[in-house]
């Protein structure tokens, strides 16, 4: 026998953590590709130029990164009810979180 | 228990049209299979269902309610197996678990499940297909969602998990409605209550292996 399946387990502490959880791993993978651009365009420009790609359109190149080679993993997310838009938008917060103090240590600089 | 119900729906990919008007509906506590060949759309109408592919019109409907189909995916009522494994490859079995259930009782209701033990510390990539197959559809299974939609989990799956799965399925029927799709007729006639048949864009009722070879779905047996 199978252990038996739950009725409704909905905790909205353990909701709160699947959902930190999963936005994490999607910033993750977001960043891997967004951060190798950034650094490529900060090396090249500068470092401030490198914050504002990091926290912008190095978001979109993450996402099309994600998006082939790993688009089949969407589905995990959206079993868990999250959509693209919604990570995207978590992400772009979390991007801008770290940028916005590193952006006014470069400029102070 | 809920009625999940596609009503009227049209789906077209460049013009051609794959669906024409096609409803079906699913109650919780039912298993419906829908064959059809390939590229007759019974991926696209689960896609649909789910929220992940958009209509060209038609209607979703749950319970009394319609939904926007932009709604569905945060809606959570509706969980999807695609053909495709959807788990990170190089994640070990242990540390996805958790990605899904946060409680500790849910983590073990996946750990102690049947068979699971066997490849638990081993990385996705490393599982069988069978094994892969089988933990993504534990994984949906045990989710809140009401209703679950399944493509191909029956494909190129090793018998023995191939009958954890059934076995799987049918001890989530009586809390959810399930719909699924493969060419392994023969497992998907052995769990379903009812079957439909793409064809020609529209949806037939199919009422044993005997109206699949009317329909040109199967051969008639060589004598």
């Amino acid at each position: 026998m199978f252990p038996p399946i739950g009725e409704n387990h909905n905790l909205n502490i353990a909701e709160n953590f699947m959902f930190h959880t999963s936005v994490s791993k999607y910033f993750w993978e977001i960043n891997r590709y967004n951060i190798p651009v950034a650094i490529a365009v900060g090396a090249l420009s500068g470092a401030i130029y490198g914050l504002i790609i990091f926290c912008s359109v190095g978001i979109f190149f993450g996402a099309m990164g994600f998006n082939y080679f790993k688009s089949s993993e969407y589905y995990m997310y959206h079993n868990l009810g999250y959509t693209k838009s919604r990570f995207l938008q978590k992400i772009f917060f979390r991007n801008l979180f770290i940028a916005i103090p590193l952006l006014i240590i470069f400029s102070l600089i | 228990m809920e009625i999940l119900q596609a009503l009227h729906i049209s789906k077209s990919f460049h013009g051609k049209p794959i669906l024409e008007e096609v409803s079906v509906s699913c109650r919780q506590g039912e298993i419906i299979g829908i064959f059809g060949r390939n590229g007759t759309g019974k991926s696209s109408l689960l896609k649909i269902l789910f929220g992940s592919l958009k209509y060209d019109q038609g209607t979703i409907q749950i319970g009394e309610k319609s939904y926007a189909q932009s709604k569905l995916i945060p809606l959570q009522k509706i969980a999807y197996l695609p053909q495709e494994s959807f788990l990170p490859k190089n994640n070990k079995v242990q540390d996805i678990i958790p990605l899904f259930f946060p409680e500790g009782d849910r983590q073990d209701r996946i750990f102690y499940s049947k068979g699971v033990g066997n490849f638990a510390q081993r990385k996705v990539k490393e599982l069988s297909l069978g094994q892969l197959r089988y933990l993504e559809i534990l994984l949906i299974g045990h989710l809140d969602h009401k209703f679950i939609l399944l493509d191909e989990p029956f494909s190129m799956i090793e018998p023995f998990y191939k009958e954890y799965i059934k076995e799987f399925l049918q001890q989530l029927k009586p809390k959810k409605g399930i719909i699924l799709t493969d060419h392994y007729y023969d497992d998907v006639l052995d769990i379903t209550d009812r079957n439909l048949l793409i064809k020609d864009s529209q949806i037939l009722s199919i009422a044993s292996k005997e109206d699949l070879i009317k329909n040109d779905y199967l051969k008639q047996p060589q004598i």
